[in-house]
């Protein structure tokens, strides 16, 4: 397969253009990452934050996040923004129920990401019990791909128990997010597989991007093969329709698009999603690592930052530099995810390159 | 977004076969959670994208309240 687009998403790709340049005028507030504390029971081998059990950083005090949320609600509707409880792990934190009680009792909905490691039942249902939205859960290959992934003997178990209780607790939303790397690529249809047997219905699939602990580990970068692959073995489990995978949000693919999401390559960071990060900073997805921060809960108010500042989420054309500087799919991509650049503003990843450097089709893994 | 401006969106999406789900998240946005897409998708084909907007709001204050008995 090469890379060039059909005529049919050329011109979805336009309109999509055109609805990216509303929403970036508008910027809506939508997602709101909160990074609750940066402790983790497990040793990930792909960890973009390097998290530790013991982190250098305490956890944010809860009433430190309430005052956001508060100053948010003044100048929208809490409704309409949907807080995702991050880390780290949060369930390390013994208070993590209260304060998502009451980031509900101000009217916030919200979801979490977690290893599901220390997800009981008791634990749970005093997370439904406090409003709980969404959920989502890594899983990264079967017991010993993913336990050698968590550096955990029992992570597979936990998070197998876990799929369990999100299946019983429907109409909860959750899904089950993969971490594709050499190890567990030739595993990919056996884990689908696995999910299906479960009862899971949507699997969202990504790719390591080089940063945190996965920047120089060989086991996790896909050869140009298995990368192309990966999306090969996406495609084809849409088309089958017995789950729905989906390549996560980083990335523009090309010929790829439309075909392994259900949207167009977006990144929304600082234009429909905000964070606020475990020192406090005001920033967008808690994936950039760079330190592309607009200011502090501790200095600044929030809805203030989000409306007068964030010019360089809102605006790439300081990313049209280096490769991106004449390449024609920019005006699709607008210089990639912001998470894939770097302190000095480089592109760590262009996947439009990765894909260019095996034309061929992909092997799916069966 | 202005409702004009989803609605033209939405039919040429259509029109150009893109899904329901898809034409969705031209209107709405993607979400990272999954969460938007699911509680807007009701009805499998439907393009009725605009009434579910404001619909959406509350679906999401209702969605796992604790019940009664908890």
């Amino acid at each position: 397969m090469n890379n060039l687009l059909t005529l049919r998403k050329r011109l979805g790709l336009e309109l999509w253009r055109q609805r990216e340049n509303n929403i970036i005028r508008e910027h809506p507030l939508r997602q709101l990452f909160w990074e609750c504390t940066l402790r983790c029971n497990l040793h990930c081998r792909h960890c973009g934050s390097d998290c530790k059990v013991a982190a250098m950083q305490p956890d944010m005090p809860a009433a430190d996040f309430l005052r956001v949320l508060d100053s948010i609600a003044l100048r929208t509707d809490p409704h309409q923004v949907f807080v995702i409880v991050s880390g780290g792990e949060p369930l390390m934190r013994d208070d993590l129920e209260a304060c998502c009680a009451e980031i509900y009792a101000k009217g916030f909905p919200w979801g979490m990401v977690t290893n599901g490691l220390a997800l009981t039942p008791a634990r749970f249902r005093a997370l439904i019990k406090a409003g709980l939205h969404s959920i989502t859960i890594s899983l990264d290959g079967l017991e010993a791909d993913h336990n050698w992934m968590r550096g955990h003997k029992d992570s597979f178990l936990m998070v197998d128990k876990a799929i369990d209780m999100l299946v019983k607790a429907r109409p909860l939303v959750f899904d089950i997010v993969t971490c594709v790397n050499r190890r567990n690529y030739p595993q990919l249809a056996a884990i689908k597989q696995y999910l299906i047997q479960k009862g899971v219905t949507h699997w969202r699939i990504f790719t390591v991007f080089p940063a945190g602990r996965a920047a120089n580990d060989p086991d996790m970068r896909l050869t140009a093969e298995e990368f192309r692959g990966t999306f090969d073995f996406i495609k084809a489990t849409r088309q089958e329709g017995r789950i729905l995978a989906s390549y996560g949000c980083e990335g523009f693919l090309g010929s790829y698009e439309a075909d392994v999401r259900d949207h167009f390559f977006t990144c929304q960071a600082g234009i429909a999603i905000g964070s606020v990060l475990i020192d406090g900073s005001i920033g967008a997805c808690t994936s950039i690592r760079a330190d592309y921060s607009q200011g502090n809960i501790y200095r600044d108010d929030f809805m203030d930052v989000w409306e007068n500042r964030y010019l360089p989420y809102r605006d790439h054309s300081w990313m049209k530099q280096g490769d991106c500087a004449d390449c024609s799919y920019f005006r699709y991509c607008r210089g990639n995810g912001m998470h894939l650049h770097d302190g000095d503003g480089q592109l760590l990843l262009c996947h439009m390159k990765r894909l260019q450097e095996n034309p061929k089709e992909g092997v799916i893994p069966s | 977004m202005k409702t004009m401006y989803k609605k033209i969106t939405s039919f040429l999406l259509k029109l150009l076969g893109f899904s329901s789900t898809f034409v969705l998240a031209a209107c709405y946005g993607p979400s990272p959670t999954g969460y938007r897409e699911d509680q807007m998708v009701v009805d499998g084909d439907s393009v009725a994208v605009v009434d579910l907007a404001e619909e959406d709001a509350d679906s999401m204050a209702i969605i796992n309240t604790p019940s009664e008995d908890e």
